[in-house]
């Protein structure tokens, strides 16, 4: 049984944080930015894909990786050609702060396993960087940098998005 | 018109419309072989493979290497930890000194070993003949490197940090290995990276069970052989010269 | 005179600090496998040529030993070796907690740990590993049913199908451990049916050994009694799982020796490895059976309990130097896609494929027999699974069979 003081003191705490959880509540986290892509409309209505895009994803991968089954409809790689827009460094990607699939994303907490394998970038990107080039000098807290640290080796693969950017959504 | 006139305009007449008729079965066996609709599963009726004439492989040559590379979005970096789809290996023979250059990917067998321990089924055979890594499924266990007797099959050991090529996923955990090009073959393009680079044309892409293909017509007139044979795997890629 | 199960008291500093001790390595390993995961496997030493190291050493060790820590239950409830009755919760809790260790840490160690939860259902039947999910869920159904059984009166009835099913699964279950690289054709370490029974001998020499070091800590640090039969019946069953798994190794050996294909890969394990060769000779057959056997046979040390301890911790040495060498040993070598030929490549073809583990394997290995040994410590605490006394004259009268 608690003492009546510590009591007092409980109640009294939850009655001054309780203001900070309603003004967090209405500054809340950012709604989402839906930049509009390509072409009129998307291959299904907004409400449908909002609810089904991932089951519709996730029936269609089986279908294109186990039987070469590559129409366009519900491919990813379609989805990213229309949904891309320009991120902050001004490339085309569905990745970044304000791109389709991340803010809708961070704004649900959901996290997308996707963009750990998948490009986020439209096909025609891509072939612009056939051959990745090393760069040096990470930090402390990338792979590349634990490496070194403990095995004094130097490190691989650079790329145009850093971790921060696409943290809360593959990270 | 006299006479002649007539004939050689008869004789023209027929004569191009022979050669009309004779150039259709062309035209048709070119329309089978982009016949696969995008929403038609693949089947067994193909079995993709190459043939590759060691002969014509010239030691220290790497370009089909390169063109793996460039055309998967693999770093082309030959540190212990880094992906190599496809690697060029150099062999001299213990007592004759005779050497041998090849180059040695995923063969592709027919029983393959790595589908076979698989615990999630990421590691599969496609109905064309294709092994491919599921990486929707792929658990990154390693399994399948233990169990392949060629060393075909890399663990992406990094972060790719949205590096991938859009027509070529790949990730952190999962394992990966020579897809045959299949993203090429799906397209319709049949052939693979490494065989369009191949300065000397040693390696061949085609349609094992086609034996109207070169590469059938090939493999049933000169001795090829499989690496490993004495496992029995039955591969798709098979070499001439060693 | 009946023997009373009661918890260990538990209130002492030294209990805490080593609970709070191991709880400490178990974090250490979480934090390695969390970097793992966040960074990728190449904060790790394993590679595209040696895919699975130190982890799988110990959590092969871990798998293999807890399969043969149920030994002890399996002799009295399944061959009614009575004196062995009252030392059966504790092989039960012991084979479950190894288990949950050696688990743990392979499934930290996976490339999408994330996933590890759909091998529930995307099964590929032919799969050992997918076999091994069977068992392993199994066993510990097997294992805390029949420790259930010991603890509860009212569950009695139910003792002799537990214990004899935990037995047969357990043997199902460490074939299968075996068979994981028995079923690796190509590589010249494995592809022998041999593998299996070796590993069923392996593990009741690990998880033995185990059990007579976890006893005679609980013992001696709980300060309860511990008489010389319960001891000496016990050094006993480890002189004869020595000689087993000597003539295991030996008969391994010696058959890939006669066979002129696998002459390269044995000097090079007998002779010419290195790391490996110094691990099996010194690690696996010298600590691991020589002196242990030559300690629990001699007189003036077969009954002084230090001697028996130090040939426990021994026998626990030699066990993860033949995992060692098993598995890394087994990948080190190259494989010959060309007999008779020199390779040569980029992908290390032909070479003696390198190894060093990193600082998160050991880690993480480490943690993963904290995390068994936590749970045992923790659990004679709250449950009753310890006689109050073994001591002879307790122990012994009953025990004549």
């Amino acid at each position: 049984m608690l003492a009546s003081w510590l009591k007092t003191v409980a109640l009294a705490a939850l009655v001054a944080l309780s203001p900070l959880a309603t003004a967090a509540g209405s500054a809340g986290v950012p709604e989402p930015v839906i930049q509009k892509g390509k072409g009129d409309q998307c291959v299904e209505d907004t409400e449908y894909m909002r609810k089904n895009h991932m089951k519709v994803l996730k029936q269609h991968r089986d279908k294109t990786v186990h039987e070469g089954i590559r129409t366009k409809q519900y491919s990813l790689k379609n989805c990213i050609e229309c949904h891309a827009t320009p991120n902050e460094k001004g490339e085309l990607s569905v990745l970044g702060k304000d791109n389709f699939c991340q803010s809708c994303h961070t704004y649900a907490a959901v996290k997308v396993d996707c963009f750990q394998c998948h490009s986020s970038k439209p096909a025609g990107n891509g072939a612009m960087h056939p051959i990745v080039s090393t760069r040096s000098g990470p930090g402390e807290k990338t792979a590349a940098g634990m490496r070194h640290h403990l095995s004094g080796k130097s490190p691989s693969l650079n790329s145009t998005l850093s971790v921060k950017d696409i943290a809360g959504v593959i990270k | 018109m006299n006479n002649f006139e007539q004939y050689r305009r008869r004789f023209l007449g027929g004569a191009l419309a022979t050669a009309g008729a004779a150039m259709v079965p062309g035209l048709m066996l070119v329309e089978m072989a982009h016949s696969r609709a995008p929403e038609e599963p693949v089947s067994s009726r193909n079995r993709w493979g190459l043939l590759i004439d060691t002969t014509k492989c010239a030691t220290g040559c790497t370009e089909c290497v390169t063109a793996c590379n460039t055309e998967n979005g693999l770093s082309g970096k030959t540190g212990p930890q880094d992906s190599q789809w496809i690697r060029k290996v150099e062999l001299t023979h213990k007592k004759t000194g005779a050497q041998h250059s090849l180059p040695v990917m995923c063969q592709h067998c027919e029983e393959p070993p790595c589908v076979d321990v698989c615990p999630t089924g990421a590691s599969f055979k496609r109905d064309d003949g294709i092994v491919l890594v599921d990486r929707h499924i792929c658990i990154g266990c390693r399994y399948c490197m233990m169990a392949c007797p060629y060393k075909a099959r890399s663990l992406v050991h990094e972060d790719l940090n949205d590096t991938q090529l859009a027509h070529m996923p790949r990730g952190k955990g999962c394992v990966e290995s020579c897809t045959l090009c299949v993203h090429k073959i799906d397209a319709g393009e049949n052939t693979t990276a490494c065989a369009e680079a191949c300065p000397e044309q040693a390696i061949l892409f085609g349609d094992l069970n086609d034996a109207g293909s070169e590469i059938a017509r090939r493999l049933a007139t000169y001795a090829s052989k499989e690496i490993r044979a004495d496992l029995g795997l039955n591969t798709g890629v098979r070499y001439t010269g060693i | 005179m009946q023997i009373i199960n009661r918890e260990i008291e538990g209130n002492s500093a030294g209990y805490w600090a080593l609970l709070g001790g191991l709880g400490a390595l178990t974090l250490i390993g979480l934090f390695a496998a969390y970097n793992m995961e966040h960074h990728g496997h190449i904060i790790t030493g394993m590679n595209n040529q040696i895919v699975w190291g130190l982890p799988h050493v110990f959590a092969v060790f871990l798998v293999v030993a807890a399969s043969g820590a149920l030994n002890v239950a399996s002799v009295a409830g399944v061959f009614g070796k009575k004196i062995y009755k009252p030392l059966a919760p504790l092989s039960a809790l012991l084979a479950i907690a190894l288990l949950v260790g050696g688990l743990s840490v392979l499934m930290l160690d996976l490339g999408r740990a994330d996933r590890a939860i759909i091998t529930a259902w995307e099964v590929n039947p032919t799969s050992v590993f997918s076999w091994n999910v069977v068992l392993y869920s199994g066993f510990f159904g097997f294992a805390a049913a029949y420790l259930w059984t010991m603890l509860d009166k009212t569950a009695k009835p139910f003792y002799g199908f537990a214990a004899y099913g935990a037995f047969i699964w357990r043997l199902i279950l460490t074939t299968g451990t075996g068979l994981i690289f028995s079923f690796l054709v190509a590589r010249q370490a494995y592809g022998t049916a041999l593998l299996a029974p070796k590993f069923i001998v392996f593990s009741l020499l690990y998880g033995t050994a185990i059990y007579v070091l976890v006893l005679l800590a609980a013992y001696g640090w709980g300060r309860r009694a511990l008489g010389d039969e319960v001891v000496r019946r016990l050094k006993n069953m480890l002189v004869i799982f020595i000689a087993a798994s000597f003539y295991m190794t030996l008969v391994y050996h010696l058959t890939n020796i006669y066979f002129a294909r696998q002459w390269d890969f044995e000097r090079f394990i007998l002779q010419t490895g290195g790391i490996y060769t110094t691990l099996f000779w010194l690690g696996q057959v010298v600590i691991g059976y020589a002196i242990p056997f030559i300690l629990m046979v001699a007189p003036n040390t077969r009954s002084n309990r230090s001697a028996i301890a130090a040939s426990a911790v021994m026998i626990v040495l030699g066990a993860l130097a033949q995992m060692y060498v098993t598995i890394v040993g087994g990948q080190a070598f190259p494989l010959q896609l060309f007999p008779g030929y020199i390779e040569k490549s980029s992908f290390f073809d032909g070479e003696i494929h390198a190894y060093t583990p990193s600082y998160w394997e050991w880690m993480l290995g480490i943690g993963g027999v904290a995390i068994a040994l936590a749970m045992v410590v923790f659990a004679v605490k709250i449950l009753r699974i310890l006689p109050e006394s073994l001591a002879d004259e307790v122990a012994d009268p009953h025990a004549k069979k």
